[in-house]
């Protein structure tokens, strides 16, 4: 009597550390170890998907793939990107060192890439290009703001 | 209740023992209420601590010595009794500790200001401890037995230490905090009356022991393995709690509701701990105690039904492996000696566990709150808002992080209305999304916190293996 009272606790210790076991499996599922809402989406592989239409849409969308653009070529994320060209701004200093190639690089190529969806007529296109060219820096990071009366 | 596998609790009688004293049972059951009070203050405030965060107008780790100046009282002054306390009267070390701890609950009730509710709650400490150390002998006397008593001693602490924050917060919630003190002053004064008029038996110092010391490794390797448990406990007592409210943002009662699972499974065990072989008990208790932490730290949402999940894991675990290892802790030729060793050690172990949580907790979540503004930058870039919208609403958002006060989660809502409607979906689906993103920044915060508890409890297999065929079977 005493051995079977015996075993049977043991057993009840064994069915808890096991339920102990699957609850982890469980969490682990349900993506325990995955980013969660903290997750940054890879800006080499990531598409702009703007849900606001006419100007400010399309402003959102080229300013958007632009940051996205230059994000992947300096390995890092859209969000870091512009939190510190947003700090450059706010405290008048230098933007990290080829930030300001690559967001260049990364405008050209979003307003190319409108003008060829047939989204921006060519003439707003070279005007908007020699500007991301030329245009001083702190303008071409506020260009997101900027370009809309031009898209048309 | 588990039994010692070896019979090493004093053999000569217990001073008092086998003498009639009237209604000793009841006497026994508000003795051992009291000392089950004494264990739940540990962490009883835990859940009052936001309320007292207000009501003080203090900072986080101000008002966490609430908590920790309690702890360091009892293990310090435990720990400094044990040379001293067989040779104290067991039922008037007893008195005056319930006295102290009495007066303590009065002046913690009315303190008007945070330094005297924390020294207030120091001599409360210290009352718990004289009341601690010297009722371990004085039960063995009420229940006429001493491994009675020491198991009623040591039933008392599991379920005083897992009921505690439960308690605490429901208190807090139907009164006020200082209604948690005032609540314990009835208490203390009717296990007063207990202690009064021993037989002249129970007054007298334990006599000196003779020969060799043979339970003095599995005391102090049960102490080692109790003080690890206690330090992890912090995770289920502490850190779950403070993450249900403060994290994501329940009420007292509710957090109270989900902590009372950890008392049940403390309650569900008791009987299977008896059935078992203590050995097993044990190492059972502490495998379950350490996986149930490790799978609040991987929790991987806010989510109340799988933290009370682990906590009811934790309970059974702490009702499996508490008992036999404070069973063996109060083993020894002075079982006033033993128990103040008992209670000192876990009351170390639990300041050990809140000094090394509490920076690793901070800069993990300093770590998420940098990941968090990232994700929450680009929930904004990518809510469906106008340009304008994002801005004001980004502006806002700047602001209301700005001006949170330090460790309390920012209020979101007015930001994300800022220049529109909020009740508009891309509002809406903003402002849950943000929700989100804290929560799941917060909840992975406390990761680092819950692994190291869980770390600590898994160690405690290390003295417990040495225990084995020592003092446990």
């Amino acid at each position: 009597m005493t051995l079977s009272w015996r075993r049977a606790g043991h057993i009840a210790i064994a069915a808890a550390i096991a339920a102990c076991a699957i609850l982890i499996v469980v969490e682990i599922q349900r993506g325990a170890f995955a980013e969660g809402a903290l997750g940054v989406p890879d800006p080499c592989h990531r598409t702009v998907d703007v849900e606001t239409g006419g100007i400010d849409g399309a402003t959102q969308r080229v300013g958007l793939r632009a940051i996205d653009i230059a994000a992947c070529t300096l390995g890092t994320t859209r969000e870091q990107l512009l939190t510190s060209a947003a700090a450059s701004l706010s405290e008048s200093r230098e933007l990290p060192p080829g930030s300001e190639t690559a967001i260049r690089e990364g405008l050209e190529q979003a307003i190319e890439e409108e003008k060829d969806a047939g989204r921006l007529n060519p003439v707003a296109a070279w005007l908007l290009s020699q500007a991301a060219q030329n245009a001083p820096v702190e303008w071409v990071v506020r260009a997101v703001e900027e370009i809309g009366p031009l898209v048309g | 209740m588990s039994q010692p596998a070896t019979a090493e609790f004093p053999t000569q009688p217990l001073p008092g023992l086998g003498e009639s004293w009237s209604r000793a049972p009841l006497r026994a059951a508000l003795l051992a209420l009291a000392v089950a009070v004494a264990f739940a203050d540990s962490s009883i405030v835990v859940l009052a601590l936001p309320q007292l965060l207000g009501d003080f107008e203090t900072t986080i780790t101000s008002v966490s010595w609430v908590v920790t100046s309690y702890n360091v009282a009892v293990a310090v002054l435990a720990l400094a009794l044990i040379p001293f306390v067989r040779r104290l009267n067991a039922a008037r070390l007893t008195r005056w500790g319930l006295v102290v701890f009495c007066a303590a609950c009065v002046g913690c009730s009315v303190a008007d200001g945070l330094a005297v509710l924390v020294t207030a709650r120091a001599v409360q400490g210290a009352g718990a401890a004289l009341l601690l150390a010297g009722s371990v002998p004085l039960l063995g006397a009420l229940c006429g037995s001493q491994r009675r008593g020491a198991a009623l001693w040591a039933a008392a602490g599991v379920l005083g230490a897992a009921v505690g924050p439960a308690l605490g917060g429901a208190l807090t919630q139907a009164f006020d905090w200082r209604a948690i003190f005032i609540a314990q002053v009835p208490l203390a004064a009717a296990a007063i009356a207990a202690t009064v008029r021993p037989p002249a038996a129970v007054a007298a110092p334990a006599p000196e022991a003779a020969g060799r010391d043979e339970a003095r490794i599995p005391r102090l390797v049960s102490g080692i393995a109790l003080a690890l448990i206690s330090a992890a406990l912090v995770g289920a007592l502490f850190l779950a709690v403070v993450l249900m409210i403060d994290g994501w943002g329940h009420e007292p009662l509710l957090a109270a509701a989900v902590v009372s699972t950890l008392p049940a499974g403390a309650l569900v065990a008791a009987p299977v701990a008896g059935r078992s072989a203590p050995l097993v008990a044990v190492v059972g208790g502490i495998l379950l105690v350490a996986g149930s932490l490790l799978a609040m730290a991987l929790l991987p949402e806010p989510s109340l039904a799988m933290l009370g999940t682990a906590l009811a894991l934790c309970g059974l675990g702490l009702g499996l492996c508490l008992p036999a290892l404070t069973e063996a802790s109060l083993r020894g030729p002075s079982l006033s000696s033993a128990g103040t060793w008992s209670v000192g050690i876990r009351h170390a172990g639990l300041v050990l566990g809140l000094v090394l949580l509490t920076p690793l907790l901070a800069a993990d979540l300093s770590g998420v709150e940098d990941r968090a503004k990232l994700a929450g930058a680009g929930a904004l870039i990518s809510a469906p808002l106008s340009i304008q919208d994002k801005v004001a609403v980004g502006t806002e958002l700047e602001k209301a992080i700005d001006q949170a006060p330090r460790g309390e989660v920012p209020d979101l809502s007015a930001a994300v209305a800022a220049g529109g409607d909020p009740s508009s979906p891309g509002r809406v689906e903003l402002r849950e999304r943000l929700e989100r993103v804290i929560s799941d920044a917060i909840t992975r915060g406390f990761r680092g916190a819950f692994e190291l508890c869980a770390l600590l409890a898994a160690l405690a297999l290390i003295p417990v293996a040495a225990l084995r065929g020592r003092g446990l079977r």
